[in-house]
């Protein structure tokens, strides 16, 4: 070997640091395309002037890399780049482990001109990483890492090989006078952040990678930094392993080269003394004598004085060692000031404790813990201000398909969750809460309570106005979904719902910042934005407001629920009404309640503030599904009121109850109240995958207004989904037409229950070999489940428990009780081959017809009309479970995301 | 990744066909045990079996020579379940060998690694071996250096031991066979290779060495070691459960390094870097349940696999979470944030009452931060976020003082409070 004109034993292509990295460097990347280089290198080459002149991707013949300081020629090897005329000076490989010792050997190889070769690459092994040496040694080329982050010069505004200075280099990398060394690539970063703080910045730094083999160690970095002018002290973090540090050390004092300037030292990791694995960089293990406090000891023999004390700054011609390198910005200051040295630019602040973020929640912390935000540094606190003013949750918009942030089905025993909670643990609520809910994934509370029925209320009523679309559709043979949906469709985005939105988007905006979590009451703020100059939005009046207005004011007053919002929804219709203007009271008040209901999960950023915005619609949606669903308008005694309503009190009606008596044109029983309800919040979801769901959330992936989304869940049930109760009601009356299932005696009654099921069974046999020759296939509706089977006897949990709900009410339901029958004897019979479930579209039915089977003996229901009920019960429940399926969707998704790949579509013959 | 003793030494070395001390293990019977001593002069050596890099077992009196098999068996009862010390860490035998005693009036030792000094490979030889070789004076070693592509060579060997003087009947034998130790070392992916003492016994009138101990260490980056066919739970008494599961996620894109240090601890850090990890792991002593480099830039999969992991491990016994490193270059802060607070959502039943400190600098910290407030609001969880603009030292400092004060709350409080949290929780559990 022969070497330069320089002190080492081996070869060291550079005399100075400045050779290192200079705006004369040209860069040749190799595997540039890899998923580090992606993200890296376009920051380089802008922050360098463009200096990286060359890519290498394998298997590529030709191309280019954009970048924002202009395109890099994209080569497949480096033959292809030296063939080219491109000419390099300096690689860098960012190729996986194995790959690196030879694309090293392919650069010393091919280009005459290498100089230098950085590899950033982490976990190269061992043995390569000798022959790397080895090799570039006889080629006489540098080689900087592996698991480096490179080299970066201040000076000329230029960083070679890794992110040293991350996605904004010019912010760390400031022009100043103190060398960087250090083991740690994110610590080069930090330690020139801190020295800012003193006002130092940096001459060159350099990541020196912490593997076994350092091949471009402190003793090379310390000869270039005393012969780079631009260099006045040089701080050095290292850690345990190897004995680079002592050997540089020894060779200063031996005299082999000169050192005249202070090196500050950080040497960390004691505790790895006893580590037999590496943990964090692949070298920094101790063998014999290596370990932290050994070097510890040489730095200090070294400076000739202790450790660095802030206290009492000690510091020697040679320098000094910290103990973390926090202390670095004045260890260079107490050092800088023995050699007479000013800082390079005013300091930039301390490093004492900034939160940028902080929350104790309801924690009740000592005084010497606790914190209050501190701005942070620019750019940083703009950002967070810009972040602040976005109200709500801020939900990162993600692919949706397949995937919901509502509603989850556990893969261990299938059971269902909306917003964390199992649909079981739901059931019992009230439905009208539960509709809330399912949009605010908050549960409101009694006092709220006053509020929600007699707002969902109103929205029926308010959707009951467009009837004559459904009776049409229901003449035309229309299924209750599709009728329905017609009027929801058409509903669309009506002037109400843009009204509730544009008027909550205004109350957030003035009181956000304002009014408290509790909306307390504050006539001041309220007079102030009653003059606010961006004026709240101007809503025409409708007929009839009034009394709603008036109405809706008492009820507020009454059960305590005034907030701000309320109070200046009153007070700003009084102003405008006094001055002349013909505005509506109510719609104003509305959007005040609406936003009020939203306010917490609002602000807590439990739910988008689009979410909150549009409650309105939800609501009123859930309206119009309600309010157009009797099956027989002109004979319902309680949507006739709903509809053109006499005594507002109807409003105060438990939404459940309102959803009963449209359906069964009768005032409910307790226990069938009861029963209702829970029927009602068991078909709230059964998981993002069920048809019903997928209908909505494709149309949201199409970007159509909520109304059209509701109207593709309803478009996606039918007969076979949420109608399968529909068939089973139509089933069970023809099993019990000519038996009463209410017969007293239990004995009487189960052995008749067994006699039906049997005939049933046989029935079935008969039919099912019939359909098996037409080459059709025959069923049972509501047994058997795609989820819940596979097990000698099967249970639908859902159905299992409404069952047992409904036994400790002592409520029998003799349909259900015969569906159990069924399943056995089918099983008995040989006919299944396990004991199929009974699944709760069973349950559904046969609580429907309990619940109306009274009316269909007395002729007040016909047989279509008590199936279309049935149907129409399961599209209640599973709106307000779809209502958190879209608005989950609209704040998460992302536009076409429930497309299907190309890939994955099958052509079939 | 290091192994002790001849039980499975002697794989590495049968396969480059270096002579090995004849090795029996605990399962020996009677008569092979009393074969093994009759064939050696009468003599055998009786040792427990750690698994992993333990040292210093003669010198703790954990070597013993006997002469019969009665000895040998009391030998075995007392060494195979033996505690040794390293440093301050216990660790215990799992099994006894008894290896052939050979006779020799020279003990050679020799070790091959690779020097930070000479940055090359290099083969260190004494004849005075069956020592520390730290305590062998600098005259009667010798170091090789080599070329690494060559391997050490008959004639490195023969100048070192004319030059040690070895005695000159011994010499031809050691120039034939330690050679191969670099084939070992070499094609086994190994980082040392020490074999202490060797011992010259002869075998039809000819000297040869024997290996009678040997310590190697693997490169856990270098999959050659997989090639000996070694049970990996031989290795496996340094690494965790909890480890194990990490080191499952180990590839080259972004770490996965992580150390048990204090199991009973109560700050659960998550640290960015290996410079971070250095240093924050100092700071945290036995505060801290594990160590950890996560830094890297991961991908979203992987860091929240870790969390996901990490959390199952160790967040019931937690007072504190920490995310803590310097101001990243390329891990992006928002991707790694927002994988570690996706997994504590998922995970936040199994401790309400965490209190989350993080300190971090780096590409869309803003971002990630807002992220976690967000998520950490919605649960209710006391955080606090620094930029890199405050000391990352001052931030692990105060780390500890908030897990010193929660470790001082009464346990009534905590109850209440855990009560309450839960109820919370359990409303707004996927609150984001």
């Amino acid at each position: 070997m022969s070497y330069l004109n320089n002190p080492f034993p081996y070869f060291v292509g550079v005399q100075s640091l400045h050779e290192l990295a200079n705006k004369h460097s040209r860069v040749c990347i190799m595997n540039i395309r890899g998923t580090e280089s992606s993200l890296v290198t376009p920051v380089s080459h802008a922050y360098s002037g463009g200096n990286v002149v060359a890519g290498v991707q394998y298997g590529e013949s030709s191309g280019t890399f954009e970048t924002p300081a202009g395109d890099i020629p994209v080569f497949g090897s480096i033959s292809d780049v030296i063939r080219n005329g491109v000419q390099f000076d300096t690689g860098v490989i960012y190729l996986p482990p194995t790959a690196v010792s030879h694309a090293v050997s392919e650069m010393c190889a091919r280009n005459v001109d290498l100089k230098r070769i950085i590899i950033v690459t982490e976990k190269v092994p061992v043995r390569d990483s000798r022959l790397i040496r080895y090799g570039c040694q006889s080629r006489k080329v540098d080689v900087i890492g592996a698991n480096t982050l490179g080299i970066a010069n201040s000076w000329d505004q230029v960083r070679i090989g890794g992110a040293l200075g991350g996605d904004s280099p010019g912010e760390s990398l400031k022009k100043g006078s103190v060398a960087i060394y250090s083991n740690s690539g994110n610590f080069s970063t930090t330690i020139s952040e801190y020295l800012k703080t003193a006002g130092f910045g940096t001459s060159t730094i350099l990541s020196s990678g912490k593997d076994v083999y350092i091949h471009f160690a402190l003793a090379e970095f310390l000869y270039c930094a005393e012969n780079d002018p631009r260099t006045k002290a040089i701080v050095v973090y290292v850690e345990p392993g190897g004995y680079y540090e002592k050997q540089a050390l020894d060779w200063i004092e031996q005299g082999r080269f000169k050192l005249t300037k202070p090196i500050i030292a950080c040497v960390t990791g004691r505790w790895k003394k006893n580590l037999t694995r590496s943990c964090g960089h692949a070298g920094a293990m101790a063998g014999c004598g290596d370990d932290a406090e050994a070097k510890e000891g040489w730095f200090d023999t070294y400076f000739g004085v202790p450790e660095f004390d802030p206290g009492s700054p000690e510091v020697s011609q040679r320098g000094v060692r910290i103990k973390s390198i926090q202390d670095v910005p004045e260890a260079v200051n107490a050092c800088m000031k023995l050699y007479g040295e000013l800082p390079d630019f005013e300091p930039t602040g301390d490093l004492s404790l900034k939160p940028w973020f902080v929350n104790d929640q309801a924690l009740s912390l000592p005084d010497d813990l606790r914190m209050k935000v501190v701005k942070a540094i620019s750019p940083y606190g703009e950002e967070i201000e810009k972040s602040n003013q976005l109200i709500g949750a801020r939900i990162i918009r993600e692919p949706m398909r397949n995937r919901s942030g509502a509603s989850s089905i556990s893969p261990d025993d299938h059971s269902i969750s909306l917003h964390g909670r199992e649909l079981l643990d739901l059931i019992e609520n009230p439905f009208g809460a539960i509709c809330l809910y399912s949009v605010l994934k908050t549960m409101p509370d009694a006092g709220s309570m006053a509020l929600v029925n007699p707002l969902l209320n109103w929205f029926a009523a308010r959707g009951s106005e467009h009837i004559a679309t459904v009776v049409r559709g229901r003449g035309n043979g229309c299924t209750p979904n599709a009728s329905i949906a017609a009027e929801v469709l058409l509903a669309g985005n009506n002037r109400l719902f843009e009204d509730l939105r544009t008027a909550s988007s205004w109350l957030i905006d003035q009181f956000h910042d304002e009014a408290g979590l509790d909306l307390a009451i504050d006539e001041e703020l309220i007079a102030q934005k009653c003059h606010a100059a961006e004026p709240f939005p101007r809503m025409h009046r409708e007929e009839g407001s009034g009394q709603w207005a008036d109405y809706f004011g008492a009820l507020l007053r009454n059960h305590g629920q005034e907030t701000i919002l309320t109070r200046f929804a009153q007070e700003y219709s009084r102003m405008q009404n006094e001055a002349g203007e013909d505005v509506d009271p109510l719609r104003p008040l509305l959007a005040a309640m609406l936003t009020g209901l939203a306010w917490k999960p609002l602000v807590e950023r439990r739910i988008s503030r689009e979410t909150a915005q549009d409650l309105g619609t939800y609501l009123g949606l859930n309206g119009v599904i309600v309010g157009v669903s009797p099956v027989a308008p002109e004979k319902n005694h309680f949507w006739q009121q709903l509809h053109a309503p006499t005594d507002l009190a109807i409003l105060e009606t438990d939404f459940s109850s309102t959803c009963f008596q449209v359906l069964f044109n009768r005032v409910p029983e307790d226990h069938e109240l009861f029963a209702f309800n829970t029927l009602l919040n068991l078909t709230l979801t059964n998981g993002p995958g069920t048809l019903s769901a997928k209908g909505a959330k494709e149309s949201v992936s199409a970007r159509n207004h909520i109304a059209t989304a509701y109207a593709g869940f309803m478009t996606n049930t039918g007969l076979a989904h949420g109608g399968n109760g529909f068939e089973a009601v139509s089933y069970l009356l023809k099993t019990f037409a000519d038996t009463d299932p209410y017969q007293a005696d239990t004995e009487e009654r189960e052995s008749v229950f067994k006699r039906l099921a049997s005939e049933a069974t046989q029935e079935f046999v008969i039919r099912k070999k019939k359909a098996k020759l037409e080459g059709v296939t025959e069923r049972i509706p509501c047994i058997n489940h795609p989820v819940f089977r596979g097990k000698p006897e099967n249970h639908d949990p859902r159905e299992v428990r409404l069952r047992t709900l409904l036994k400790s009410r002592d409520v029998a339901n003799p349909f259900l009780e015969y569906y159990h029958f069924l399943v056995k004897e089918l099983h008995a019979e040989g006919i299944s081959p396990c004991i199929y479930c009974v699944n709760v579209d069973a349950a559904i039915a046969c609580i429907s017809l309990d619940l109306f089977w009274e009316q269909l003996q007395q002729g007040e229901l016909s047989e279509k009309e008590a199936q279309e009920i049935v149907f129409t019960l399961f599209l209640y429940g599973r709106m307000a479970g779809i209502s958190a399926e879209i608005a989950d969707h609209r704040s998460r998704g992302q536009d076409l995301d429930c497309r299907t790949l190309p890939e994955e579509l099958v052509f079939l013959v | 990744m290091q192994l002790t003793g001849l039980k499975y030494g002697q794989r590495l070395l049968d396969l480059v066909e270096f002579p090995v001390a004849p090795v029996l293990t605990e399962e020996a019977s009677h008569d092979e045990i009393n074969h093994l001593i009759e064939s050696h002069g009468g003599k055998c050596i009786v040792k427990p079996v750690f698994l992993g890099g333990v040292g210093k077992k003669g010198k703790a009196g954990l070597v013993r020579i006997v002469t019969n098999v009665f000895d040998a068996m009391v030998a075995k009862r007392d060494l195979f379940f033996a505690t040794h010390y390293q440093g301050n860490r216990p660790v215990q035998a799992c099994g006894v060998t008894f290896e052939g005693y050979i006779a020799s009036d020279i003990e050679i030792y020799a070790s091959i690694t690779d020097s930070s000094e000479h940055r090359m490979p290099v083969l260190l030889l004494t004849t005075e071996g069956g020592v520390d070789v730290e305590d062998v004076p600098a005259e009667k070693k010798r170091t090789i250096l080599f070329n690494p592509v060559t391997g050490v060579k008959s004639f490195h060997i023969n100048d070192a031991l004319r030059e040690l003087n070895c005695p000159p009947q011994y010499i031809s034998a050691l120039v034939q066979h330690l050679p191969k130790l670099w084939q070992a070392y070499d094609s086994y992916g190994l980082t040392t290779l020490e074999l202490n003492p060797i011992r010259m016994g002869k075998v039809k009138g000819r000297y040869v060495p024997f290996a009678c101990d040997i310590k190697a260490s693997f490169d856990q980056d270098n999959q050659a070691w997989k090639r000996l066919g070694y049970p990996e739970e031989i290795f496996s008494t340094t690494i965790t459960q909890f480890e194990a599961e990490i080191n499952v996620l180990r590839t080259h894109q972004g770490q996965s390094d992580v150390t048990e240090v204090n199991p009973k601890g109560t700050i659960l850090p998550f640290i960015f870097g290996g410079g971070a990890n250095s240093a924050a792991t100092e700071i945290l002593g036995d505060k801290a349940i594990i160590s950890s480099d996560f830094g890297g830039n991961p991908p979203y999969e992987k860091i929240k696999a870790i969390a996901d992991i990490t959390f199952r491990h160790w967040l019931p016994q937690s007072n504190v979470i920490l995310l803590i490193g310097g101001r990243a270059n390329n891990t992006n802060i928002f991707t790694t944030f927002k994988a570690i607070f996706d997994s504590l959502k998922e995970h936040i039943g199994l401790n309400p009452n965490i209190f989350v400190v993080a300190g971090r600098g780096g590409p869309k910290v803003i971002e990630g931060m807002v992220y976690g407030r967000d998520v950490l609001d919605s649960l209710r969880v006391p955080h606090r976020f620094f930029g890199h603009d405050s000391s990352m030292m001052s931030v692990l400092q105060h780390a500890m003082e908030i897990d010193t004060f929660l470790g001082q709350r009464d346990d009534a409080t905590t109850l209440v409070e855990q009560q309450h949290k839960q109820t919370v929780h359990k409303l707004n559990f996927a609150a984001v």
